[in-house]
């Protein structure tokens, strides 16, 4: 792990959102990022990631959400997306049957792209609607159980729980990495190896992919 | 593959009316998707495939396998026009640009098939990128770069007739550690790239004159009494040419002396730019399908809607003028675009089936052109070893003649390891490409090729390929999976509907990306292409995108 000048650690954790189109993933990522939200949100454009500074047993922690910039809307994802994802929100609509129903799907995507251990989180949105609600809080803890995901419902609107669901993801993947759960391919240990990267020059990448000075 | 959506599953797509549509996700129509988007373009990209990059996709050895075993064409195969009220409804075609697949499989163990997914197989390859090349500066420029990683090419080496692989020296270092070039010809070579900076220097007075610079570069070499080997070297290896210079009925196009500079240039320049990449060579992290990918999301950022599993099966033309007003898909739904890009794999059949009344009649004639360029031969192997003994990855360029005489094409090769997360731990992908006429002559060379460096188990060995006995010592790595395909290379351009360049045979993109540069400035005379952005709110300025994963 790569130690800053102050002595602690620092850590960069890509954490991503995905779900059906409109069910408030970007706005979950302005509220927890900027505490704002957005009620004529479109069709996400423009956003790329927001980045967070949440501190963890005196550890300061980056995390790096990103969006899925729209292409979500008809499954379009890019592999690309998920790679180097240490956590992810798969977001749901309580009030939209469908949206739920598409998670199992969402969870497959994960997994087929991304081989690294993945904090996941099942996350039921807009939990203010409760009286247009088509998704039960028991449907989707139940879910969430046989998935191995952990759960939580949420509203962007009036904040409910946002801060909360991102800081359990986080702090799984501190402990995650704690475990030494991560990167234990001996291949993603070569993969840290002489990296070039375009942006802010090239230099020399060592440790684990998730983290870094 | 994963299972293609059924594509009348899908909401319809809104709105219905768009600057440009775009079929495809190769990297021409992802970088022309992510140009227009950020100059304000409204644009519909669609791509047939599940996964994006077209034939520019890295795979996964099923996937892989299953695409180039399976001819893709379109729902609607018979070619026929239909009359509405003021639209002609065209019928396309869709002709694969793999043909010709012979695939091999010698590992009789499950270990391939139960890795399937740990592979990502480049369909285009081999491909790399110069460190100074021009497509450096445009995944910066665009953006592109913040979702990309590299690593460098660890070493080059050029394929000697009889004497096996011989390092490429590209450098005063690498030359004077070079143990295969006599003193002489170390001495001739240092000469010689001193000549070539020192012209290249604006600071020196020293120049080639004017007159050797439009006279063949094959020709100045000889001038400069450089041997047949460092020639060889200088030619295929460095200035990366495909055909034999030396054999005029075959090489229609001689390299000039200023062309052969640059190259050289670019080179040299290419060498040691970054500090975790000693070579000239950088090779993208998870395979060169991520190209495109960075590019389509850039245009995603920038308002561009993706819809992947969903083909286009007709053209709408206007009744009156003939010009081009949208497309049909899948799903039925009718779309409408001010310019339409297609993947080159579309095409119009000509002539066509059945002619409406009153259409006018040559611009029938011009929809069904396509101007084929010529083929590239391609393959892939997989191996369980390398072929040089503590080399992960590396380039090798076999100069012509150099398996067999009638060899008149250069060969590229290129071999990638675990390291950049494209095959399992252990394993190696090596990529082999070279033009052709014919596909059983380019099929005929790579075998050669393989053959050179690589050993196929007893019972796989085929007789009809020329073995070459190389004198390494080394044990050559046994073949474990192999495909040898061909793709066409296919131009055509109309006045409304845009066909992108298919991968060529160089091993860098920059001709590629040339021709989709000028592809956009055609469309789009009054535009820039990648415009630096001064938007406060555009992501790519915020502190936040300076971050990569590990920077």
């Amino acid at each position: 792990m790569a130690e800053n000048g102050e002595g602690g650690e620092e850590y960069l954790f890509k954490i991503v959102l995905i779900g059906d189109s409109a069910v408030g993933k970007s706005n979950l990522l302005s509220r927890f990022a900027r505490n704002e939200f957005d009620s004529n949100s479109k069709a996400t454009i423009g956003v790329e990631f927001q980045t967070q500074l949440v501190e963890i047993d005196g550890k300061e922690i980056k995390a790096q959400i990103w969006d899925t910039a729209g292409q979500e809307r008809f499954r379009a994802v890019t592999s690309a997306y998920y790679r180097g994802a240490v956590g992810a929100l798969v977001v749901y609509d309580i009030s939209r049957r469908g949206t739920f129903d598409s998670i199992k799907r969402w969870l497959q995507e994960l997994t087929t792209q991304n081989d690294s251990t993945v904090a996941r989180m099942l996350v039921g949105n807009k939990c203010d609607l409760e009286n247009i609600r088509e998704v039960s809080t028991e449907e989707g803890k139940s879910l969430a159980e046989e998935e191995g995901l952990f759960f939580m419902e949420t509203s962007a609107l009036d904040a409910t729980n946002v801060q909360t669901a991102f800081e359990i993801v986080i702090r799984e993947i501190y402990n995650n990495i704690s475990r030494k759960v991560l990167n234990s391919d001996s291949y993603k240990a070569e993969l840290s190896v002489n990296r070039v990267s375009l942006v802010n020059g090239a230099g020399s990448k060592q440790g684990p992919s998730c983290c870094s000075r | 593959m994963t299972q293609p959506q059924d594509p009348f599953s899908y909401p319809p797509i809104d709105p219905v009316n768009f600057d440009l549509i775009i079929v495809g996700t190769a990297l021409s129509e992802s970088v022309i998707a992510a140009a227009a988007s950020a100059v304000g373009k409204t644009i519909l990209h669609l791509d047939p495939n599940s996964f994006y990059g077209s034939h520019f996709a890295s795979l996964s050895l099923h996937d892989l396998t299953s695409y180039l075993s399976s001819p893709h064409s379109l729902p609607s195969a018979a070619a026929t026009t239909t009359d509405s009220d003021d639209v002609v409804v065209i019928d396309f075609v869709q002709q694969p640009l793999c043909s010709d697949a012979e695939i091999a499989t010698y590992d009789e163990s499950a270990f391939l098939s139960e890795n399937s997914r740990k592979f990502s197989i480049d369909l285009g390859g081999p491909k790399a990128l110069f460190c100074a090349d021009k497509t450096i500066d445009l995944l910066m420029k665009s953006g592109a770069a913040q979702y990309l990683e590299f690593k460098g090419i660890d070493e080059s080496f050029v394929y000697e007739a009889n004497a096996g692989l011989a390092n490429v020296p590209d450098s005063r270092g690498s030359i004077f550690r070079d143990k295969k070039l006599s003193l002489k010809e170390k001495n001739q070579l240092m000469r010689f790239f001193k000549l070539v900076q020192q012209h290249l220097d604006d600071t020196q007075e020293e120049k080639i004159p004017e007159e050797d610079l439009e006279i063949a570069f094959v020709s100045f070499l000889e001038k400069m009494k450089l041997p047949p080997k460092i020639k060889s070297i200088l030619l295929y290896a460095i200035a990366m040419l495909d055909y034999d210079q030396d054999n005029n009925e075959v090489c229609i196009e001689l390299l000039k002396t200023k062309d052969g500079i640059d190259s050289l240039a670019l080179y040299s320049s290419s060498v040691g730019r970054f500090p975790n990449a000693p070579g000239a060579l950088l090779y993208p992290i998870y395979g060169e399908g991520e190209l495109p990918q960075a590019f389509c999301r850039r245009a995603a950022v920038k308002g561009c809607i993706y819809v992947l599993r969903m083909s286009v099966v007709s053209l709408l033309m206007d009744k009156v003028t003939g010009s081009y007003k949208g497309v049909r898909l899948a799903s039925g739904q009718d779309l409408y675009s001010h310019q339409l890009i297609l993947d080159p794999s579309f095409m119009i059949p000509s002539p066509l089936s059945s002619s409406p009344r009153d259409f006018p009649s040559e611009k029938l004639q011009m929809l069904g052109q396509r101007d084929i360029k010529g083929m590239v031969a391609r393959g892939i192997c997989i191996t369980r070893s390398s072929i040089k003994p503590d080399v992960s990855n590396c380039s090798v360029v076999y100069p012509p003649r150099s398996l067999y005489p009638e060899q008149l094409t250069s060969i590229k090769a290129l071999q990638i390891g675990s390291n950049l997360a494209v095959c399992p731990a252990g394993t190696f992908i090596l990529y082999f490409s070279t033009m052709c006429n014919d596909a059983d002559e380019g099929k005929k060379l790579l075998k050669a090729a393989m053959n050179a460096l690589l050993t196929l188990p007893v019972s796989g060995n085929s007789e009809s390929i020329p073995s070459v006995q190389s004198d390494s010592e080394d044990i050559k790595p046994i073949v474990l999976w192999s495909a040898f395909y061909i793709q066409k290379l296919i131009m055509c351009k109309l006045e409304f509907i845009s066909s992108t360049p298919t991968p060529d045979g160089n091993l860098n993109y920059d001709d590629l990306l040339d021709a989709t540069r000028k592809l956009f400035n055609q469309m789009y005379p009054d535009e820039e292409f990648f415009p630096k952005s001064t938007s406060p709110e555009d992501p790519t300025d915020e502190d936040d995108n300076g971050l990569t994963l590990d920077s």
